[in-house]
């Protein structure tokens, strides 16, 4: 799961987790959490940081069956640099042969909030479909992380399309 | 009740108003969002934040808001030029002047922090609010790390030291932020160190915290780094940092090994917070079965928890309150108190709640219904099953196969039904004259067993609605109505659980009903009501129709060679069992726009049908793969249509039942 800082990445995190039981202890570090959904278990990474710790999270990009990538979609000031994070971060997935099928699921996140941007509106600005692999699957959910509203969705798209490695 | 229970029950309540109070908290181990919109508990930060500076914008702003008064009033076109440059200056005095007190104050907050005495945030989220992207907290942090001259030379025993006296846990970018200001007052001791400055000791750092997590938190599945890994990895970032010089490649590589087995070897240790341990909100089931009968007791237990397999864990929140109760203290006495009492629906309570239940439906009813009991074969068959849960997803067994089977069961039993909150409870006895005790005492004593269902995402009906039958109106067990539970973790309609009930009127039927619906309406957690956009293509898009029509040229898109995805509903908030946080009229308005954008939707998709005909239907190719094809798409079209119907009309339900609860409670204001 990926984003800008403020994205809503770690309330998402925490929303989806909410009604299980966290039995570990605090490690020092990064969130990192892990959950079942239906057929598949989500190991989900906080990735983030400058340009210059990003080389660091390669070693986690060989496993990425699913890449969540979290857009707040009312700060319409910083929607420019989301969109190239995204795209820096799908170049650097290319490079790697094994994570070439990778799901993107796009969560426009903060829904709720009156003057947000529709998913519909978030994918023409993204331009996904001119910009992408062809046959890579990618689906612009709304979402609402507060509430809840929208992740299952997604999750369950993932899940849909989800096609385990022979 | 032994005195020790009582003890329990306070301390439960305790602790389940502590865990309601502090949801958020919860989180706060792992992490904290910085907006103030995203996290409740950040309303901390925000206040620590502005009362820094606080005092300094007041006076400043209030300074500034003079002269711009003064500015109106002297302030013509030709002067404003002049004006403006006085502002400025006295803008730039005060600058300093603030900066200089500005800087005691973050100066105190650091050590105040050091020292873990900084009250106005948990110990727990000071990394957060060091690691905020704000001047205040960049200032702060800075201070914060002179605390520790002189650092070690050694780099990871002074990171070590860095985790001891803050609690780093959080986001990588609040970490990033930490770790950079951490690098560059290291280097200031270290400048003579062998691997280089403090960018590549910010990656390091970052590097060996990536490691950390990796090894040691557990909630990560992936194969671990091994040291190889972990070096080649490390360095690979270091190369590609093109303003580092490193000369020394062999000593930084030496010390990544060594850094990589003392790891290894011992985690970093964070700061004691010495906490009690956290555990997350407490989450429902859609149904329970409880048995009190003192010997069946242990039994009912271990069908109720149904989190016994920890391997297989779940999103939705099938865990129960009671074994999370269970797993939360030592002692079982609490289980010596009815079971039920502990279930309970988290819904958003109203201020006139208390009132309208005196007033009965659709807030609260109960009556004798008769109803078909599971008898202890049932129970023996889902405990043999070991899981509860595994009973609940498929529920074929215990599921009427069709509203019509009803006519043919013959064991039912009278039992008495209560709906209140959120939930509906059976009570079912032995005899008439346990029945008529229980009534007479409410001691559970009486009791042989209470079926709990949780109405969330339930729709009540009479039977008859749906299926007119001609010895219906004659049955002798009375007027039936049936709960309907969806298995809201298949979306498949064909496994929704029915419970049929017969009242002894027509009126009493519909009373149950109405507050069975009102209830569900009321806790069901509704979807967002905004379309998906996705490039799977079911045979609809608009680029398809388009280009397959002829519209659009230059396209290479024929029916044979698009690629069609079969249709499959999505799981939404509905199926997370987490109860709606809405206050009434909110969830009213919510329905009411949801049911909107359905019937929008629904309008939609049947106009679609004859466009999808003719241009799938109609080819006068007819080769079998565009058959083929055809049939996918139509198939996709049903699918779509059967799921937006059904959400349609139950959500439809769901409005017209809080429109009626709304109009009653509004004329018991007056």
């Amino acid at each position: 799961m990926l984003g800008l800082d403020s994205a809503g990445k770690t309330t998402i995190l925490y929303k989806l987790k909410l009604n299980q039981i966290k039995t570990t202890g605090p490690t020092v570090g990064f969130n990192v959490e892990t959950f079942q959904y239906k057929n598949i278990r989500f190991n989900m990474w906080d990735v983030g940081g400058q340009d210059r710790l990003r080389p660091l999270w390669r070693h986690y990009y060989p496993k990425t069956n699913a890449l969540i990538y979290v857009i707040d979609s009312c700060d319409t000031k910083r929607l420019e640099e989301s969109k190239q994070h995204l795209y820096k971060i799908l170049k650097e997935l290319d490079n790697i042969d094994t994570a070439k099928d990778y799901l993107l699921l796009i969560f426009a996140n903060k829904q709720d909030l009156t003057n947000s941007m529709s998913p519909k509106e978030i994918n023409d600005y993204l331009d996904l479909k001119n910009n992408l692999r062809k046959n890579q699957l990618f689906a612009v959910i709304g979402a609402n992380a507060l509430t809840g509203q929208g992740l299952i969705e997604g999750l369950s798209w993932i899940s849909n399309n989800f096609k385990p490695v022979q | 009740m032994t005195s020790d229970d009582e003890w329990d029950e306070d301390k439960v309540q305790e602790y389940e108003e502590e865990q309601d109070s502090s949801y958020d908290h919860n989180w706060s181990t792992t992490s904290i969002v910085p907006t103030l919109r995203t996290s409740p508990n950040i309303g901390n930060i925000n206040k620590v934040y502005n009362s820094i500076s606080e005092d300094l914008v007041h006076s400043f702003q209030q300074k500034i808001h003079l002269s711009n008064i003064s500015n109106d009033v002297i302030n013509e076109d030709e002067e404003e030029e002049e004006q403006n440059q006085q502002q400025k200056s006295q803008e730039e005095t005060l600058e300093v002047r603030s900066n200089s007190e500005t800087q005691k104050r973050h100066n105190r907050i650091a050590k105040e922090i050091y020292e873990q005495r900084y009250y106005k945030i948990n110990i727990e989220k000071y990394a957060a609010f060091l690691g905020s992207n704000n001047p205040d907290s960049i200032a702060i942090c800075n201070e914060f790390m002179s605390f520790f001259n002189p650092w070690s030379e050694n780099l990871l025993e002074s990171l070590r030291l860095l985790c001891s006296k803050i609690y780093l846990i959080g986001e990588s970018t609040q970490i990033d932020q930490i770790l950079e200001i951490f690098s560059k007052h290291w280097i200031i001791q270290n400048a003579r160190n062998l691997i280089g400055d403090y960018k590549a000791i910010h990656i390091i750092c970052f590097a060996l915290l990536i490691l950390n997590s990796d090894l040691y938190n557990e909630q990560n599945l992936e194969s671990k780094f091994t040291q190889g890994e972990f070096v080649q990895n490390t360095i690979d970032a270091l190369k590609e940092e093109k303003s580092l010089n490193i000369d020394n490649w062999e000593h930084v590589i030496e010390s990544l090994k060594q850094f990589y087995n003392s790891i290894n070897s011992k985690e970093l240790e964070t700061l004691d917070l010495n906490k009690k341990p956290l555990h997350n909100k407490r989450s429902f089931s859609n149904s329970s079965v409880l048995s009190i009968n003192n010997k069946n007791r242990v039994d009912s237990i271990s069908n109720v928890s149904i989190r016994s397999n920890k391997n297989s864990q779940r999103l939705s929140s099938v865990g129960s309150t009671i074994s999370l109760i269970k797993e939360s203290k030592t002692t079982s006495t609490v289980f010596s108190k009815p079971l039920d009492l502990n279930f309970e629906v988290n819904y958003k309570p109203d201020k006139l709640d208390d009132y309208l239940e005196s007033l009965g439906s659709p807030w609260i009813i109960e009556g004798l219904l008769k109803t078909e009991i599971e008898t202890t074969n049932d129970l023996a068959k889902s405990k043999r099953k070991k899981s509860w849960f595994s009973k609940f997803i498929s529920p074929k067994d215990i599921t009427i196969s069709s509203d019509l089977d009803i006519y043919n069961k013959t064991n039912w039993k009278s039992s008495i039904v209560i709906v209140s909150k959120g939930l509906l409870k059976q009570y079912s006895f032995v005899s008439n004259n346990d029945r008529i005790n229980f009534i007479q005492t409410k001691s559970d004593k009486y009791v042989q067993t209470v079926l709990t269902y949780n109405l969330y995402s339930a729709t009540a009906s009479l039977v008859d609605d749906n299926f007119i039958i001609s010895n219906s109106s004659n049955n002798p067990n009375g007027v039936p109505w049936v709960l309907t539970i969806p298995n809201l973790l298949t979306n498949d309609y064909n496994q929704d659980k029915k419970i049929v009930y017969y009242a002894s009127s027509l009126e009493i039927a519909q009373s149950f009903i109405e507050t069975c619906n009102f209830w569900a309406a009321r806790i069901t957690s509704i979807p967002l009501d905004n379309k998906i956009v996705t490039n799977l293509e079911y045979g609809w898009s608009n680029e398809l129709l388009l280009s397959l029509t002829g519209k659009r040229k230059n396209s290479s898109i024929t029916l044979e060679n698009v690629q069609l995805s079969k249709w499959e509903s999505l799981l939404s908030i509905e199926s997370s069992f987490i109860p709606s946080n809405f206050e009434l009229n909110d969830q009213y308005e919510n329905l009411k726009n949801y049911l909107t954008h359905l019937q929008i939707q629904l309008d939609k998709h049947n106009d679609l049908k004859p466009i999808l005909e003719k241009t799938w239907g109609n080819s006068k190719l007819n080769g079998k793969k565009i058959i083929r094809q055809y049939q996918i798409v139509m198939n996709n079209w049903t699918e779509k249509y059967i799921h937006l119907y059904k959400q349609h009309g139950k959500f439809k339900i769901y409005l017209d039942s809080l429109s009626l609860a709304l109009s009653f409670r509004a004329s018991k204001l007056i």
